[in-house]
């Protein structure tokens, strides 16, 4: 579903007026330039995905702060989900761990990396593994992450959507 | 026609002297307001307008419109059915997204400008017994902050606190061990930056919100925040060897101190006497 000319040549417009303010917002509000620029573009999706309701508003400029806002708390949200998910699931066994640890062939590996691995490489599939700890360990945004694996922002969520779900499921626990 | 710059008659100049770090500091309080607790939108249009300038005349690498515009429309853009954000990884129908973190700082539109200080330089390792920053408090009239002198070589409550600390490989005690009343759990928001990690763990206690932030920095950089506060109303208290600064705001008392590498502050409601002995419960093994 796209948008006709007219809703087009509006957002359009207001993208290259608004820009530069609302990615100054979300560089001060999230201190990382990959998840603010992504913060921004998803901004815009979202304001293309309700246009009406954007064009309809005597303040547009002020709508898309608000989006903004929402995005960026939903960016610092998930990501603390995840990390508590990864923090709850720590039951290395601590004498395994050391022992792989000293037998690693790849010297440079950190430890922490290593204690993942352990951890994550029997639960979840390679690419689910490699997508999550992209999101999580490396702070990726979901178009770098996207980008990894040459697909789509959006099918990059909804693997992103089934591993967590995945791991939930197996570990039966909660994490919300 | 879109109405970008119509802020009534409404003064917001004194922004402008304001440094660049201090606007995004007050940002990013803006950002942690909640969905109920307006923000002031025309104060932040002019700050992130400042901003923006500031950033464009300092060259500061900032990716141009028109490329950011093309990279919309190539990969967002094919994406606009879905209205639901990127980061939002549970079923609509899922379940208790958890406690949402509530508005910690006042809003800007109420409270007075939080100043920030930054001061590059090297940060000292911690030892146990006593604080090897050899933090220096400057009293001004206004704010009050660390300067750092030497280098040197960073169920309870706030037990997600806790364990995200251990995740990160912290290892000094700065969380309290007792609070004035049982908490409910913490719900904890991480943000690394290239030089520290930042840590937001807010818990319930009896109604009423305390939070506390913690800022580990992974290198030896030498970063202070300010504070301000109302005149005549900051005291040191003691503890393990560690000066620990208590402030009043309004109706609330913020504490702060550092260890090691690590900058920590609490912000709560909660009488004296407890505020000393939930610091003192900070070192209880």
């Amino acid at each position: 579903m796209g948008l006709d000319k007219r809703q087009d040549e509006f957002i359009e417009q207001l993208y290259k007026a608004m820009y530069y303010q609302l990615a100054a917002y979300a560089r001060s509000a999230l201190q990382d330039r990959s998840f603010a620029e992504e913060a921004v573009q998803d901004t815009f999706r979202i304001a293309c995905a309700k246009i009406d309701e954007l064009m309809s508003k005597d303040n547009p400029q002020g709508w898309l702060f608000v989006v903004l806002k929402n995005v960026i708390r939903n960016i610092n949200r998930e990501l603390a989900n995840l990390n508590k998910l990864f923090v709850a699931t720590m039951t290395v066994d601590e004498k395994a761990f050391m022992e792989t640890v000293a037998t690693c062939e790849d010297k440079t590996k950190r430890v922490e990396d290593t204690e993942v691995d352990i951890l994550y490489s029997d639960l979840l599939t390679p690419d689910e593994y490699k997508l999550l700890k992209l999101i999580v360990l490396k702070r990726y945004s979901m178009y770098e992450a996207a980008a990894e694996f040459n697909i789509s922002v959006e099918t990059c969520k909804k693997r992103v959507q089934r591993a967590k779900a995945k791991l939930r499921k197996i570990l039966e626990k909660d994490f919300t | 026609m879109l109405g970008y710059n119509d802020r009534g008659s409404r003064d917001f100049s004194h922004f402008d002297t304001l440094s660049t770090e201090e606007l995004r500091y007050i940002i990013r309080q803006d950002s942690m307001l909640g969905e109920d607790e307006g923000s002031d939108l025309d104060a932040i249009l002019y700050i992130t307008e400042v901003i923006a300038r500031r950033e464009k005349e300092e060259n500061n690498d900032i990716k141009d419109v028109e490329t950011a515009w093309q990279e919309f429309k190539a990969n967002y853009y094919p994406y606009t059915a879905d209205a639901t954000p990127l980061f939002s990884f549970d079923e609509p129908a899922t379940p208790k997204a958890g406690r949402r973190m509530r508005r910690v700082f006042k809003p800007l539109s109420v409270a007075a400008v939080l100043a920030l200080v930054l001061v590059a330089g090297t940060a000292t390792a911690s030892a146990m017994g006593f604080n090897l920053w050899g933090a220096i408090v400057d009293w001004t009239h206004e704010t009050f902050g660390f300067s750092r002198v030497e280098e040197a070589s960073t169920a309870l409550p706030f037990e997600n606190l806790r364990a995200t600390l251990t995740m990160y490989g912290v290892d000094e005690q700065l969380v309290p061990t007792w609070l004035p009343e049982e908490s409910a759990e913490d719900m904890v928001q991480a943000v690394e930056t290239p030089d520290c990690i930042r840590l937001i763990s807010t818990a319930s206690v009896s109604g009423n919100d305390v939070s506390m932030e913690i800022h580990a920095y992974k290198e030896t950089v030498e970063t202070h925040r300010t504070f301000e506060y109302n005149q005549n109303s900051i005291e040191t208290y003691t503890s393990n060897g560690i000066e620990h600064y208590i402030m009043s705001n309004d109706s609330f008392y913020r504490v702060v101190w550092a260890n090691g590498n690590n900058e920590c502050s609490l912000l709560c409601n909660f009488k004296l006497d407890d505020i000393y002995r939930m610091i003192q419960s900070i070192y209880v093994r």
